[in-house]
């Protein structure tokens, strides 16, 4: 359901402008597809915790098959791919997982996402391009 | 107001005309008179002794068993009541100049009376049912008004004929629905004697009567009590007004109840018989009059608790307003039934969703500074001094010199022991004055030195003048 009441990004310069456009916020763009079980899963975590960290964070969703331009820039290859930028920078996270670029799996815990977008947020204020996630997501095998 | 209005209208159109009404009453009169002469004189005899022991002794209708009577119309202790007070309403709504203390006891006499009619229709119309029952028992549950009751017995009699234009009063439903049990009664049930009609005929023509008094009354009630009682009026209706005051014995009764008594007023545990409400029923809610009123019979069962406690407090309010006649337009209390409304109305709305609070902004706060020279300057302002320093202190083996204060409490003097000059003094704690307001500070002492010169001057003697205008220009 989540996907239904976040603002989706049809056009390559959609995403542009919603990077640009934003001069204090972080921005956080799911690419994906709203049809997979993974968007569908994290659309809902992302609309929960939307009016929450609106004050530091926007959210938008893009489609991946609408919009392709960014497919092969970004390696988006994964069904699911969260990625944060602020003042028009993209923000690294090490989550433990390999992928510094993105956020690459469905996570199930509201504050930990809220967590993570905050130091994402911090780590931009500062400066820093490459933050470490407060939980690391290493595959446990 | 508006509902009794509307109620009585809802008489009229049910009734049709009163003076349709009433030919059709002396019709049946007359009509009962006829059989009685063709009835042998055997009966009339029976009739008679059986009447005899009641019409000497006379038992009121509230004790009377109903199955052992012949004739009701013997045991009504109202309608002898009743001449007077409708000829004395006639005075009184013709004498406009009528004092108001006498008018509202009247007004009280003929609440009462409303009352016992409306009682004695209840002792009537089962009275009729308990007789009719064996001609045609289905009858009181299709038709449960006791008007429309009386009517249609008078009408059908043994025969349980359906002419349609007699039965007008019925609604289009109800006559269908009659017209079909009647069918299966009219080869059914027993065929009544002629007394027993005659007494039947009688009944249901004083239950008729009676009804058609008990509206004279209420609409006189109600003519006269916006009169009264204006505000009260405008609160909970004439009729609910009217039983307020009633059973207060007055508009001054009422003035002096508590609030908190008038929604018990008529509710079962306290008048007994007089009210007449679902039997049985074990409500938290006191259903006395005021209950029964319009305003809060139309609210939600569940606020008409709360609403009843808020009416309650406007009524009292108003009545008081009403007895010192203060504001006899009623204007008071029509603003209070809105504000009660209004207030029912919020009780009843949704709680507003509460909106999802957005975390602060996570930004990163300054360090707290523990050390360094400022720091550690802020820290001297606020040290022990060394005097008190001192009392803290002890010499070995030595006794310690000690103060009473005023509260009579032992202090050490620690090794201060008196002689002060030796120990420092504190000059870190001493207050500061800025720049700023070191020049402020210069500034008001010139001014108050000004001041003063302008006060130590020889008023008397002196031309002053041009000194004090020279300090003022300074």
């Amino acid at each position: 359901m989540g996907s239904v009441f976040l603002p989706h990004l049809n056009s390559g310069w959609h995403v542009d402008q919603a990077i640009l456009s934003e001069d204090e916020r972080l921005v956080v763009i799911r690419f994906g597809r709203d049809w997979d079980k993974d968007c569908m899963l994290m659309d809902e975590l992302l609309y929960e915790i939307t009016p929450l960290v609106s004050n530091f964070a926007v959210v938008y969703l893009c489609d991946i098959d609408k919009v392709p331009d960014f497919n092969e820039m970004y390696e988006l290859y994964d069904p699911m791919t969260v990625m944060f930028f602020h003042k028009n920078k993209h923000m690294m996270c090490d989550f433990g997982t390999g992928d510094n670029n993105k956020l690459n799996f469905v996570m199930t815990d509201k504050q930990e996402l809220i967590d993570v977008i905050e130091t994402v947020y911090r780590g931009a204020v500062k400066g820093k391009g490459l933050v470490i996630s407060p939980v690391q997501y290493t595959r446990r095998s | 107001m508006s509902l009794d209005q509307a109620l009585l209208d809802d008489l009229d159109s049910d009734f049709g005309s009163s003076d349709e009404q009433q030919q059709e009453l002396q019709e049946t009169e007359v009509d009962t008179n006829n059989i009685g002469q063709i009835q042998g004189i055997e009966e009339e005899q029976e009739k008679d002794q059986l009447n005899q022991p009641s019409s000497t002794t006379f038992i009121p209708l509230d004790r009377i068993q109903i199955d052992q009577i012949q004739d009701i119309t013997d045991h009504t202790a109202v309608s002898t009541k009743l001449q007077p007070v409708l000829s004395q309403i006639h005075q009184y709504l013709s004498n406009k100049f009528v004092s108001k203390q006498e008018e509202s006891q009247f007004l009280i006499t003929v609440n009462a009376l409303s009352l016992e009619i409306t009682n004695e229709i209840i002792i009537i119309h089962n009275f009729i049912k308990l007789r009719y029952q064996k001609r045609y028992p289905e009858l009181e549950t299709l038709v449960p008004n006791a008007i429309e009751y009386a009517k249609l017995v008078q009408i059908f009699g043994n025969e349980l004929k359906i002419n349609e234009d007699s039965l007008y009063f019925l609604g289009k439903e109800k006559l269908l629905m009659l017209t079909m049990s009647t069918h299966q009664a009219q080869t059914a049930g027993t065929n009544l004697t002629e007394t027993q009609l005659t007494q039947l005929n009688k009944a249901c023509e004083l239950l008729i009567s009676l009804e058609e008094s008990k509206r004279q009354l209420l609409s006189y009630i109600s003519d006269r009590l916006t009169v009264l009682a204006p505000n009260l009026t405008a609160i909970v209706g004439p009729t609910v007004s009217s039983q307020l005051i009633t059973i207060l014995g007055g508009l001054e009764g009422l003035a002096k109840t508590p609030s908190c008594n008038i929604p018990s007023l008529g509710s079962k545990s306290t008048v007994g018989s007089l009210t007449f409400g679902r039997s049985g029923s074990t409500s938290l809610v006191n259903e006395g009059y005021l209950f029964h009123s319009d305003l809060v019979q139309d609210m939600d069962p569940s606020f008409r608790k709360q609403a009843m406690r808020m009416i309650a407090g406007k009524v009292i309010l108003a009545a008081r307003i009403d007895f010192s006649g203060s504001i006899p337009d009623g204007s008071q209390g029509l603003k209070w039934r809105k504000e009660v409304e209004s207030k029912v109305e919020k009780l009843g709305e949704a709680p507003e969703n509460s909106k999802i609070k957005a975390l602060p902004v996570p930004k990163d706060m300054k360090a707290k500074k523990r050390a360094g020279r400022k720091v550690r300057k802020l820290k001297a302002k606020f040290e022990l001094s060394e005097l008190r320093k001192a009392q803290n202190v002890m010499m070995f083996g030595q006794r310690e010199n000690t103060v009473t204060d005023a509260y009579g409490e032992e202090i050490g003097l620690g090794i201060t022991n008196g002689n002060m000059a030796k120990i420092p003094v504190n000059v870190n704690n001493k207050a500061k004055v800025t720049k700023n307001m070191k020049g402020r500070l210069e500034k008001s002492r010139i001014e108050g030195k000004l001041t003063e010169d302008i006060f130590n001057q020889d008023f008397i003697n002196l031309p002053a003048v041009p000194s004090v205008s020279q300090g003022k220009k300074q």
